[in-house]
């Protein structure tokens, strides 16, 4: 029966496979060897495995400068026997061995972020998108200046805001470089960037809601979630094209990258909150009357409630 | 804008006025000074610890008793913080002793303290006010110099200010706090207290120290001075709002607006236009403000009101650029005084959408909805209780091109005063 062979690297990613129909299969850097390895670290004649009558493979390592391992690092001294699925390892590389019959893994589905991303990342929506986001960046800017627009300022800002998007999107196409052997700077900018884009329409929804409650703890509690919501967005979008692991995993990672981000956030508002203020913490943001939903209240009603302000016992 | 005398020791070249002062008029001001060398003090704070003087004032004796006026700002950080002060006076000659504090006027800025001592020798306080013009002979020990005279003359009593003060045409420094102020026939008419430099300085009235003196014949000798100080401070701020509260307010006009003018004598208000040729909205403003300030201790004063109006308008910012400069405005806001964390209590806030109830229904309807965002905060005194400083600010919402922000904020009063205020304060500002 034939024998499938792997090469895996560290992060699990298969690089190379083979198939061998013989009963006998040796490994070494040598190029007489049926499998040719060419790390330093492995011998010319490093390992040889020999088919048994009931199906498994015999390992023996042929005197071999740094040894075989098996995959959880334990030095194999002589013989050792392997079965289909199992794993050892020669120099740095991992080795794993199937038999043809072994079954495989159903095939993931083509996940609709893949096919959203693979449409943007094509160059002409590419370039749509980065325009989009530009002339979002500065609209956003244009409604929150109330002088006269220094076009040289709004550039130099708009420059900042791009360069931070490329700054983030390089090291995540950098991280994917390293562990997927896979170069996406298109997807990984464009995902930035939209996530991005999110952030700062979603303070103009944290604004109409801190209007509208006047709650101080109310906006607190909003900002941190809904800022928390989008960067598990980032995170997972970063990750997915970045890292190859299943959605569980990558969910997980995600989460606890962007709540540890976040409550480290709150912990340093907490410390840094003074015991004492000169001035009062209240809801600092005004709308046009339009975006207010809240009932007004009487000047009477007003009052009375004012007068609670007074009972600081209740502290 | 008057500053205390008492500390800085930072207006060296102000000294050089001084004795260009005495030298002017020397001869009746070396005869008063000669006569009444022997019942001036100068009164030291002594750190404990340090043992050294952590600041120094003046003061004179006023009965053969032992009994010596001054101001409070002076003894303030022994009524404070008895375990870490005490009081000290050296004569005339240089002799030292011990005082203790027998009674204060924080209102007014008094204090007696006496020593036990063998001197005898007093001034003679005068009954009645001078006539303008008349001369006032200051004494004190500015910047531990030395005892010296300021020869001046009487000008009258402030007029912009709620407590009866003495303006003194004479330059009073540091150090000289709680020093007499003596007329012609050597009575003192008044005690030093402040002053805004450049000839323009402050004496507490006599009649003050006369009844002062008659209170500490009723007192207990062992009286709590938080109590004392929340009584003076409580009695004072209503008197203050009687008065403010019993007048009519003024109304002005500011754009489409009614807002408040001088309420009273001791409110003066101040008003401008932003008129910045590349800016893309205006500003105009009124603002109003008391100067009276009652000093509690070095980080702690209370008394002051304000209330300001600022009116925005824009012909080119769009609604949501316009609301982005208008927010800008609506805080953070402060309290008129100045107090630690020693003091008061956090700001304590209610926060909502009031109707803009003061235009009838019929064109309020015409008009569309409009509110006012509201704020009312209080903060309660830590050793004073029934005592609060308030803030109140808001903002009127109904236009997307104009809108005006009023504050006010008042320190050092009741619950009820602060009450009536506000209610008043709502009633009176308006959008036409």
């Amino acid at each position: 029966m034939e024998l499938i062979v792997e090469l895996v690297n560290r992060s699990q990613k298969t690089i190379e496979r083979h198939k061998f129909d013989s009963t006998r299969i040796t490994i070494g850097r040598a190029f007489d060897n049926d499998l040719i390895i060419s790390d330093q670290h492995v011998s010319p004649y490093h390992a040889e495995l020999q088919k048994q009558d009931d199906g498994s493979w015999l390992l023996h390592d042929l005197d071999s400068r740094n040894g075989t391992y098996t995959s959880k690092g334990r030095k194999i001294e002589g013989d050792a026997l392997l079965r289909s699925g199992d794993e050892f390892i020669v120099g740095k590389v991992r080795i794993r061995i199937y038999n043809p019959d072994y079954v495989v893994k159903p095939a993931v589905a083509l996940s609709n972020i893949e096919n959203i991303f693979d449409f943007l990342s094509r160059p002409a929506c590419a370039f749509i998108l980065i325009l989009v986001v530009f002339g979002i960046t500065a609209g956003n800017q244009y409604l929150q200046s109330f002088n006269k627009i220094n076009t040289s300022e709004m550039g130099i800002s708009l420059l900042a805001f791009f360069i931070v998007i490329l700054i983030w999107a390089s090291i995540w196409t950098f991280l994917g470089r390293l562990l997927r052997h896979e170069t996406r700077f298109i997807t990984q900018f464009i995902a930035s960037a939209s996530v991005f884009i999110l952030f700062s329409i979603n303070e103009y929804i944290s604004a109409i809601i801190s209007f509208n409650t006047l709650s101080p703890f109310w906006i607190y509690t909003y900002d941190y979630l809904s800022n928390g919501l989008l960067l598990v967005l980032l995170f997972t979008l970063n990750l997915h094209f970045a890292v190859q692991q299943n959605n569980w995993r990558r969910r997980v990672y995600a989460n606890v990258f962007a709540w540890s981000i976040i409550s480290s956030m709150i912990l340093f508002q907490v410390a840094k909150d003074p015991e004492f203020r000169a001035s009062p913490v209240y809801v600092q943001t005004l709308l046009p009357i339009q975006l207010l939903w809240k009932e007004p209240v009487s000047k009477e009603q007003f009052i009375t409630t004012a007068e609670t302000v007074f009972d600081h016992e209740l502290d | 804008m008057s500053w205390r005398l008492m500390r800085a020791f930072t207006l060296l070249p102000a000294i050089f006025f001084c004795l260009i002062s005495t030298n002017i008029s020397a001869g009746p001001a070396q005869d008063l000074f000669r006569e009444h060398k022997k019942a001036i003090y100068q009164i030291r704070v002594i750190e404990l610890s340090s043992g050294n003087k952590s600041s120094i004032g003046s003061g004179f004796q006023i009965n053969p008793d032992g009994m010596i006026a001054t101001n409070y700002h002076v003894i303030s950080d022994v009524v404070h913080k008895p375990e870490k002060y005490r009081l000290e006076y050296i004569n005339h000659e240089g002799k030292k002793g011990e005082l203790s504090i027998k009674n204060i006027d924080i209102v007014h800025d008094l204090a007696l303290v006496k020593h036990q001592d063998k001197y005898s020798e007093s001034i003679h306080l005068a009954d009645d006010l001078l006539n303008k013009g008349e001369g006032i002979f200051s004494i004190g020990n500015p910047l531990d110099l030395g005892m010296i005279v300021i020869a001046g003359a009487y000008s009258g009593l402030i007029e912009n200010s709620f407590y009866e003060r003495i303006l003194f045409s004479g330059s009073l420094n540091p150090g000289m706090s709680g020093g007499p102020a003596l007329d012609i026939t050597g009575k003192v008419t008044g005690i030093n207290v402040a002053t805004s430099g450049n000839q323009i300085s402050f004496l507490v009235p006599v009649k003050y120290l006369h009844a002062l003196l008659a209170d500490t014949e009723q007192l207990s000798d062992s009286f709590d001075f938080n109590g004392l100080i929340s009584r003076q401070l409580l009695q004072d701020q209503t008197a203050r709002f009687d008065l403010l509260l019993a007048s009519d307010w003024p109304r002005d006009t500011l754009g489409k607006t009614t807002i408040i003018g001088e309420i009273a004598r001791f409110t003066r208000c101040w008003g401008d236009t932003s008129n910045d040729k590349d800016s893309l909205y205006s500003v105009t403003w009124s603002r109003c403000s008391s100067n009276d300030s009652i000093y509690i201790s070095n980080s702690f004063n209370t008394g002051k009101l304000d209330y300001e109006f600022y009116l925005f308008s824009t012909n080119e910012l769009n609604p949501v650029r316009f609301f982005a400069r208008y927010q800008n405005a609506f805080g953070p806001i402060y309290s008129a005084n100045k107090a630690g964390k020693e003091d008061v209590t956090n700001f304590q806030c209610h926060q909502d959408f009031v109707d803009n109830e003061n235009v009838p229904a019929e064109e309020a309807k015409n008009k569309g909805i409009s509110a006012w965002d509201t704020l009312f905060c209080s903060r309660s005194y830590n050793n004073y209780p029934g005592i609060y400083d308030v803030l109140f600010i808001n903002a009127y919402l109904g236009e997307n091109d104009q809108g005006l922000i009023t504050h006010f904020s008042l320190t050092g009063v009741s619950r009820e005063n602060s009450m009536a205020f506000l209610r008043r304060f709502m009633e009176h500002v308006r959008w036409n």
